[in-house]
């Protein structure tokens, strides 16, 4: 059977209800000396599938993606509620990489594909956002992973790269600076 | 002919107890300030090794901002101009080093001289903390890391949010993405929490309660999420939202899956 779906167009009825009037003008009200320390915490760590790196040879392929060898484990934990954070998320920054022969590979030549999410079976494991899949990293971060809602709960997140074999000329690199990072916001 | 090796990271040492690998832990990841101009404060932050490998770990300022669809963006410090609240954060350590299993406790101040605007108004501002492995430790490593964002408010900023648009499109496979645009028109920072409903015939068949990253006065935040198993039928999707003013906001829209 050929599920159809109708919505949001003409079909939709949208309704908007204020249930009062809107928020009261800024006051003079004297400010409070406090400080509200969220008990939000994050564990955050790196291992890898085999070896003790992640490997992208090209090799004489000269254009389109080749998959990088191994893959990195990010793992860790989140503590966090809705009330003081609304979102938690573990991404991952790139960075131009150098060769030895002054070559350069820009961030974005690599793209990430993000498989798993929280583990076990926790009482708040929060609202999973969707993976990336092929996603070009930059020098700013990307998600691998978000969540919303309350999240306490352990993740482990697989992280596949692939490169552009068109952006890398002839050179030979080494490490690259990429951060793994956990965000809650 | 093209030739290129890229890795990623160095070995792991081993031995150690904890996790295998580079791993850290920080708390908290967030800290709200209402500090009135003049005044000070501190909260304590703890940074903990718990893999097997000795850490290096860096702190640095950054600026940041929520983009449209609730993910951070992190910027250099001065990136947000008057509302970066980085002049006036200070973390009590910048660079050390952690054993596995050790614990590095700081603590994260804030100073507003006496001449600090009194309008009421959010300043953001934070640290980024990075670890990366001993037996590596320039900054061409692989590394962990984790963002402390701190929000300050001064004076009581008038708060509101509402809801422009609640729309419903087909994702196949029996399932619809729907989409709510929220804008803050207000001047404090709001952290929704909010409660979704999808009815048949007056009967509840899913609900959901979630939440959004803290959006900022004046700007907007799409709030898309996608309702899967859902049978042929026609369907009420109510979205109500608490972002913590006196008032509720409901939406509501009607869908059809056949």
């Amino acid at each position: 059977m050929v599920t159809r779906i109708l919505a949001g167009v003409s079909a939709a009825a949208l309704g908007i209800c204020l249930l009062a009037g809107p928020a009261a003008a800024a006051s003079n009200t004297a400010t409070v000396t406090v400080a509200v320390t969220a008990a939000t915490q994050a564990t955050i760590g790196v291992s890898y599938s085999a070896g003790s790196n992640i490997s992208c040879d090209v090799g004489a392929t000269v254009s389109g993606a080749v998959a990088c060898t191994n893959t990195a484990t990010l793992a860790g934990s989140f503590r966090s509620t809705k009330v003081d954070t609304g979102g938690t998320s573990v991404s991952l920054t790139g960075a131009a990489i150098t060769g030895s022969g002054g070559a350069s590979i820009p961030a974005s030549a690599l793209t990430m594909t993000c498989t798993g999410g929280t583990t076990g079976s926790p009482t708040f494991p929060g609202t999973a956002g969707t993976l990336a899949s092929g996603t070009a990293l930059s020098t700013s971060a990307v998600n691998c992973q978000s969540w919303t809602g309350t999240i306490v709960a352990n993740y482990s997140l697989v992280v596949a790269l692939s490169i552009d074999a068109g952006q890398v000329p002839s050179d030979t690199y080494t490490n690259g600076a990429f951060t793994a990072t956990a965000t809650a916001n | 002919m093209l030739a290129g090796t890229l890795a990623l990271a160095l070995a792991p040492s081993a031995g150690h107890a904890g996790v295998p690998g580079l791993q850290i832990s920080v708390e908290p990841l967030v800290v709200q300030f209402s500090l009135a101009p003049g005044g000070q404060v501190g909260t304590p932050v703890t940074v903990r090794n718990t893999g097997s490998e000795k850490a290096v770990v860096t702190v640095s300022q950054i600026d940041w901002r929520t983009m449209l669809d609730g993910s951070l963006k992190s910027e250099r410090p001065g990136t947000e101009g008057a509302l970066s609240l980085n002049p006036h954060l200070r973390l009590s350590a910048s660079d050390f080093t952690l054993e596995p299993g050790e614990t590095r406790r700081m603590t994260l101040s804030l100073v507003l001289p006496s001449g600090f605007s009194a309008t009421p108004q959010d300043y953001r501002g934070g640290y980024f903390v990075r670890a990366t492995s001993a037996a590596s430790p320039s900054a061409q490593s692989f590394g962990v890391g984790a963002n402390i964002l701190a929000y300050e408010t001064v004076g009581a900023p008038s708060r509101h949010l509402k809801l422009t648009s609640l729309k419903v499109v087909d994702a196949g496979d029996r399932s619809v993405q729907f989409t709510a645009r929220l804008t803050n028109d207000g001047r404090n920072y709001v952290r929704p929490q909010i409660r979704m409903l999808v009815a048949q015939a007056a009967r509840i068949v899913q609900q959901r309660d979630d939440s959004t990253p803290a959006i900022f006065g004046g700007e907007p935040r799409l709030y898309t999420r996608t309702l899967r198993d859902l049978v042929p039928g026609t369907y009420k999707l109510t979205l109500t939202v608490d972002y913590g003013g006196d008032t509720l906001i409901e939406g509501t829209t009607d869908f059809t899956v056949r």
